[in-house]
């Protein structure tokens, strides 16, 4: 933040200290990301844990797409450290009392013991197999990533069976902690009127699963687009479901939010609802609440009870996941930023400009986001999630 | 091989029963448990060998501060002496001075142009001012300050004597001790690249002098002291003096103690 | 035992054995002896040089004008008005204080605004003065 920031344009009363915002849009993305792969790895475990049969062609896509996106998750955290050199910080001294320590241990358990854990139990086989049919780096890339255990009897992978659905298990609960954990950041700090709540986590938590639903959903049909593969209708009408029902509780604990706020009517009312009514009124209720939420829902209601053909079908479920995509990233935007835009003194509003070009501008925002896509794309090419699925089908 | 169906582990004998679900669940926390517990264990070793030496920050002092807003006259010698004192960035404030006129229509202005570190001039008609004071603020040195806890390295702390620190080697920048803060006390320091605040001029006091803004303020509205001194001036004055502090229901501890508070002041 | 275990074992043991090695490492000496944080900052914040000398030094040379501006100036610090002044009274030659020549303060305390508490007397400025500077009527130290 540079000199120009301080001349923020701001009006009534704003704190000295308080006119240049600290957290930029970097601190945007970090919920973000986390959020879709907590809500990828929540679909997955539909398969694996409780049996959802329509939505097993996503279960890997759903693993790689998590994965691509908790490996960018913390460059957005390291890019806005003053001193990024000192990042290793939070896993050498994590002071227990804060949120934000718990980031080095949950992200570090999260990645190994869960996630590439999963990958690995759930791909060993096939590793093996590839390893065995290809050569040179091909075949030690492969041989590595089994970790040499080359061993393909039946103890062996019942045990990769009954290990992946242990992790599954204990991934659940590690999902909603490496969200939730951002959510209590934000609600905890009772300072901030407009973040202070105990339904932060939860909010954030459900509204990560719907944008992880909603990933997923967009992913696999632009990958079929792609790969001119037909979509597994049951599959999309399953996860289309899904979204609709995850949309509906977010949704609900979102305006709970708003209505118990305007409710209670604290001291920091006049000043959240000259937030909410004036800069903030297109993105809270034009964008996070209508158009990517009640105008999706009511697409995917539409098409779960009316007679649709599978290309009207297939044409809502993309759009209305990106609508919700775009509808989470905007609520992302308005707690973090919104939070920010009103002074401690409850008099006083100040601006925030996102500049184009910069270390957390707009460019590098729009790569932070992108980042993963191309990651993605690297993982399924080492780790192809459709092969196994349509050879049996076939 | 290539032939083998992948399993999709929908079959009826993988499906996953409740006591395969029980189990999981039980090995799981048989595992964090013992994951903790050696954590706890080691922990405990450890810090058997860690040197425990004569603390710097002596714990029979507890410094803090108290102001008089009745004597203070706006001149902006404090924020001044502070700014050169401590190196602080143009634009950023360890300590400053709020303005504030109750109109004779019922309406408050606040106002604080540069923090007050050139004093102040009439912006209105004085005519239309029904009642008006000044207000120095700076960190409060709460004793369960929300800064500290939330700081993920341990590099902001309370030392033994009573004030609130940062650790400009070992902050990481994060900025959550500038969100967590509820008075605005704390910046980002753009030289530093680190969060920054008042010190209570923590370099002065250690050597027996006051703070840079008690120094040059003309008419006494900062009373700096020793709490743990009853003869100390700080202590003399909260003995005396009816005083408030800033935000009293969050619950922060808050040492900065002011005479004369009105309830205007945000 | 299936063959995954021992590797997985061995994986995740030379993971935890590395991280604690490192941390041995990176973790300062000091960190934790008397609470959570560095406790050797406490001391390099407290040995950071300071800039403003205080009153009582600038007597020590200056005993003309202290006597001055503690009898009428009442609390005026001289570094209030001369800026500080540390280096000046470690090395008076070096290194000179802030001399103000015309340009003196007087009106940031004494002229009359809304708020300011008659604890010192004021005036309303273009009245009391007619645009001349205030040291054409008044001695600055003994005003």
């Amino acid at each position: 933040m540079d000199l120009g920031m301080l001349l923020a344009e701001t009006s009534g009363y704003v704190l000295p200290n308080e006119k240049e915002l600290q957290w930029s849009v970097l601190i945007v993305l970090y919920p973000y990301l986390t959020g879709l792969v907590a809500g990828a790895f929540i679909l997955a475990s539909l398969v694996r844990v409780f049996n959802s049969k329509p939505v097993a062609p996503v279960y890997r896509l759903a693993l790689l797409t998590a994965l691509a996106f908790l490996i960018c998750a913390p460059m957005p955290l390291i890019g806005h450290l003053g001193h990024p050199e000192r990042a290793f910080q939070i896993m050498a001294t994590p002071h227990l009392s804060s949120a934000m320590a718990m980031f080095g241990f949950v992200y570090a358990w999260y990645l190994m013991a869960v996630l590439l854990l999963e990958i690995y139990f759930d791909y060993r086989k096939e590793m093996v197999a590839w390893a065995q049919s290809s050569r040179g780096l091909k075949r030690l890339l492969y041989t590595v990533l089994t970790l040499g255990v080359m061993d393909t009897s039946e103890k062996a992978v019942r045990f990769d069976d009954r290990a992946g659905r242990f992790i599954t298990i204990i991934g659940i609960p590690s999902a909603a902690l490496l969200h939730g954990y951002v959510g209590f950041i934000f609600g905890s700090v009772k300072g901030n009127p407009w973040w202070s709540s105990v339904l932060m986590p939860l909010i954030f938590l459900l509204s990560a699963i719907v944008s992880g639903i909603a990933a997923v959903l967009v992913i696999y049909m632009a990958i079929n687009w792609y790969r001119r593969q037909p979509h597994d209708m049951k599959c999309l009408n399953a996860i289309g479901r899904y979204l609709m029902f995850a949309l509906i509780f977010d949704l609900s604990l979102e305006a709970l939010d708003v209505v118990h706020r305007m409710y209670e009517a604290g001291e920091w009312f006049e000043i959240l609802g000259l937030l909410g009514s004036g800069y903030l009124y297109y993105t809270i209720f034009g964008i996070q609440f209508f158009l990517g939420g009640i105008f999706p829902l009511v697409n995917l209601a539409l098409a779960q009870f009316l007679k649709a053909s599978d290309a009207t079908r297939q044409r809502v479920y993309f759009f209305s996941g990106l609508l919700v995509l775009i509808g989470v990233l905007c609520m992302r935007w308005n707690v973090v930023i919104g939070g920010q835009l009103f002074s401690k003194s409850l008099q006083g509003l100040t601006t925030y400009r996102l500049e184009l070009v910069g270390g957390e501008g707009a460019l590098v925002a729009i790569g932070v986001l992108f980042l993963p896509l191309a990651i993605l794309f690297v993982l399924a090419k080492i780790l192809p999630p459709w092969k196994a699925h349509e050879e049996a089908r076939a | 091989m290539s032939t083998d169906p992948e399993p999709t582990k929908q079959t009826d004998e993988r499906s996953l029963s409740r006591k395969e679900f029980l189990k999981g669940v039980g090995r799981s926390a048989l595992l964090i448990g013992i994951g903790a517990g050696g954590y706890a264990w080691w922990a405990r070793i450890t810090s058997q060998f860690t040197r425990r030496r004569e603390p710097v920050g002596d714990a029979r002092h507890n410094y803090s501060m108290a102001i008089d807003i009745e004597k203070c006259i706006g001149c902006g010698f404090c924020v001044e002496a502070c700014s050169k004192e401590n190196n602080v960035p143009p634009g950023h404030f360890r300590t400053w001075i709020e303005r504030y006129e109750v109109m004779k229509d019922g309406s408050v202005r606040i106002n604080s142009d540069d923090g007050g570190i050139n004093g102040f001039s009439d912006d209105v008609r004085a005519e239309d001012v029904e009642r008006a004071f000044f207000v120095p603020k700076l960190c409060n040195h709460c004793t369960d300050s929300p800064c500290t806890q939330v700081c993920p390295v341990g590099a902001t702390f309370k030392t033994e004597d009573g004030v609130v620190l940062v650790d400009y080697d070992w902050c990481i920048g994060c900025r959550y001790c500038i969100q967590a803060c509820p008075y605005g006390s704390r910046f980002w320091n753009p030289v530093k690249r680190t969060a920054d605040k008042c010190t209570l001029c923590y370099h002065r006091i250690r050597k027996g002098q006051v703070p840079a803004c008690v120094e040059v303020c003309p008419t006494g509205a900062r009373v700096f002291g020793d709490l743990a001194d009853p003869e100390s001036p700080v202590s003399k004055f909260m003995r005396e003096n009816a005083t408030l502090v800033m935000k009293p229901h969050l619950k922060t501890g808050a040492k900065i103690a002011y005479k004369g508070m009105s309830k205007e002041v945000v | 035992m299936a063959p995954q275990v021992p590797r997985l074992i061995l994986a995740f043991a030379t993971l935890v054995v590395g991280f604690l090695a490192f941390r041995s490492q990176v973790v300062p000496d000091s960190f934790g002896e008397t609470g959570f944080y560095r406790a050797d900052s406490v001391k390099e914040i407290g040995d950071l040089p300071m800039k403003h000398a205080g009153e009582e030094t600038c007597a020590t040379c200056h005993s003309d004008f202290a006597e001055a501006t503690s009898h009428v100036l009442g609390g005026v610090a001289c570094e209030s008005c001369h800026g500080p002044s540390l280096a000046h009274a470690e090395d008076g030659a070096s290194s000179k204080p802030n001399r103000l020549g015309g340009d003196v303060p007087c009106a940031r305390c004494h002229e009359e605004i809304a708020g300011r508490p008659s604890v010192i007397p004021q005036i309303v400025l273009e009245e009391h003065t007619g645009g001349e500077p205030c040291q054409s009527c008044h001695t600055v130290h003994e005003p």
